[in-house]
């Protein structure tokens, strides 16, 4: 886990703890906005114009499990490109909606880090007003990186995947 | 509910940019929910939070109210401000914000709903004792066409229960007209509106377009906020807007207005709306002619002689306050002009022309004010209409004000895309124009060739 990590799963173990409802916190290269009750906490880089920091809002914490669990590692977002990404190729959303990397509570993800990946695989849910569409890969090789967390808001051409296009048969 | 501090602003460029401009005046934050094509608007650089909604076309971005939906939750929005057009009148997006616990800016969907079917309206509006243009119920068929034409009287109108906004119209001057325009109108209204209900109205030669903006809050209150001329269209959109309207009586004027405020009342509206109606200027009658449930492309000449901001309204009204004005603290100051500016090219039958702009300097100065959403290397895209600023004037009579829209015009300057300025200095500087001589058919006479003209 890299040292910007660590520390933002001290923030957000922090917020938990606080009575605060809202946080913003803003660096040279981050912008980090951890809101309680239900609003997917999200970590957005390169952020064209930043809200001005502190502000709080009233609301209560939500017990959902699909929303991003602070024990577990946090990913940090590189800006978005349809470019390959040092020889990788990006699979990308195609439509908006919350992402879930398990086809349900506490089972095992689609696809991880290494996991062998067909045209038709599966490898991610996204949904939009309780309606589930499958993301198929689209592509054959081996994942390389996961690029959203569970249950986040994914927009339209957000990188989800880095795929390595290998010839999985050897 | 708390009071809302997150808005989702579910439209695209000059209105995108109004409503985000509001929200930061009123502290609020603003997400704007953005196809691939306007990634990079100046909207886009406005809002607080982007999030792209889908590709360009509006059928997989804009329309999609659960993409919308799904936008607004993920971002925790608390309201959504739909704009004009796109999802602004379909009364599914406000009930699906209803059922999610999020404001949608703008009436309940039940006043959408009944607004929104025109035939519905005009039976409603009927019933409060106001005219409506004299026309018919439901044409099943073309024998039934034909018998309402012929009572009603030739030419005769054409129109799309489910349409509105000029969309879906035929005139038929006579019976093999009328038989061409009703399969073709039923075709279109089908494919457009998914509903091929047709009826009948007068077709009114010396006609002018008015309107009046109304302001109601949930308690009941009603208030208008004078009417607007928008006589000047070509094919059914508006090109010039003024407030007041100069040429018509100040009975014609009062009428209008009173029976503005007791559609809404009868509604029991929220938010701003706008009645529309036609005034026959041979017979010196207006008839009601519909109502739009949102804000509009026009409201601007409104804000400039009232001092009201309509969009802060908006949100202010959807937020569950009362009206913060009563009808006798508005006054109207002064005389309004609003030129709607297109990228097209009036010389070539005002053929669309998106592309870059390299070339972009505003007109300024004292109460000359434009709402746009482009800048200096701005690339239009070619998927949506093809306004790019609206300039809006404002003087202390209407010649006063003509004179500051044409010396605006001339300071605008747009390099890289066509745009229809010559056509609109050609209007104003038209004898017609500036004696009031004209009705809603008047520009489609002009003979304009193109900016030598």
């Amino acid at each position: 886990m890299s040292h910007a990590e660590e520390e933002i799963i001290q923030i957000l173990q922090f917020m938990d703890k606080s009575s605060f409802d809202e946080l913003q916190l803003s660096t040279n290269d981050l912008l980090l906005i951890v809101r309680k009750n239900g609003c997917v906490a999200g970590i957005d880089h390169n952020q064209a114009s930043l809200p001005s920091p502190g502000r709080i809002s009233g609301e209560g914490l939500s017990n959902d499990p699909l929303l991003s669990d602070p024990e577990s590692e946090k990913v940090e977002h590189s800006e978005s490109s349809d470019k390959e990404q040092d020889g990788l190729l990006p699979i990308t959303a195609p439509i908006l909606g919350i992402c879930y990397l398990q086809p349900e509570p506490g089972a095992p993800p689609y696809v991880e880090v290494g996991t062998a990946v067909e045209e038709g695989t599966t490898i991610c849910l996204i949904e939009t007003m309780k309606v589930f569409n499958a993301v198929r890969s689209g592509v054959r090789g081996s994942i390389q990186r996961v690029c959203v967390n569970n249950g986040e808001l994914v927009e339209y051409g957000q990188t989800l995947f880095l795929v390595s296009q290998e010839d999985i048969n050897g | 509910m708390a009071s809302i501090s997150r808005v989702l602003v579910a439209n695209r460029g000059e209105i995108a940019v109004r409503v985000i401009r509001a929200c930061r005046e009123m502290g609020i934050y603003s997400i704007l929910a953005a196809s691939e094509a306007d990634k990079d608007s100046l909207p886009a650089k406005m809002a607080d939070r982007v999030v792209c909604i889908g590709p360009p076309s509006p059928e997989d971005s804009y329309l999609k109210i659960e993409t919308v939906i799904t936008a607004a939750l993920g971002t925790g929005a608390d309201a959504v401000h739909p704009g004009y057009g796109f999802l602004a009148e379909r009364p599914e997006l406000a009930e699906e914000c209803h059922r999610h616990g999020i404001r949608f800016i703008g009436p309940e969907a039940d006043a959408i709903r009944r607004m929104g079917n025109k035939l519905l309206a005009r039976g409603i509006v009927k019933k409060l004792g106001i005219a409506v243009v004299p026309g018919s119920e439901k044409v099943g068929s073309f024998r039934e066409a034909l018998e309402t034409a012929e009572e009603l009287g030739f030419p005769v109108l054409l129109k799309s229960a489910a349409g509105g906004g000029g969309r879906g119209m035929r005139v038929a001057a006579g019976e093999s007209e009328l038989r061409a325009g009703f399969v073709s109108a039923a075709n279109e209204s089908r494919a457009s509106f998914g509903d091929d209900t047709l009826f009948l109205e007068r077709f009114i030669p010396n006609a002018r377009h008015l309107e009046v903006q109304i302001l109601a809050d949930l308690f009941g209150n009603v208030i208008h906020l004078g009417e607007r001329d928008c006589s000047l269209q070509r094919r059914y959109q508006k090109i010039v807007e003024e407030a007041p309207a100069s040429f018509v009586s100040p009975g014609i004027r009062d009428g209008i207005r009173e029976a503005a405020v007791r559609v809404a009342a009868s509604l029991r509206y929220r938010g701003a709306g706008t009645i529309e109606f036609i005034f026959d200027q041979d017979r010196c009658e207006f008839y009601f002619l519909e109502m739009n449930t949102r804000i509009q492309v026009e409201h601007p000449v409104t804000e400039v002689i009232t001092g009201v901001d309509i969009v802060k309204e908006q949100i202010r009204l959807a937020d569950d306050h009362p009206l913060g004005l009563a009808q006798g603290q508005i006054s109207f100051s002064g005389h309004a002009i609003e030129c709607r500016v297109n990228a097209e090219s009036p010389g070539s039958g005002f053929r669309p022309c998106p592309g870059k702009i390299t070339a972009w300097r505003l007109p300024g100065g004292d109460n000359v004010r434009v709402d746009t959403h482009g800048y200096a290397g701005y690339a239009a895209p070619p998927y949506y209409d093809s306004l790019l600023a609206k300039v809006i004037v404002r003087g202390p009579d209407r010649p006063a004000a003509i004179e500051k829209m044409r010396c605006s015009l001339d300071e605008f300057t747009i390099g890289g895309v066509d745009t229809s300025i010559p056509f609109l200095q050609f209007i104003l500087d038209h004898p017609d124009y500036r004696s009031g001589g004209v009705n809603t058919r008047w520009v489609e006479s002009l003979a304009f060739g193109g900016p030598a003209s």
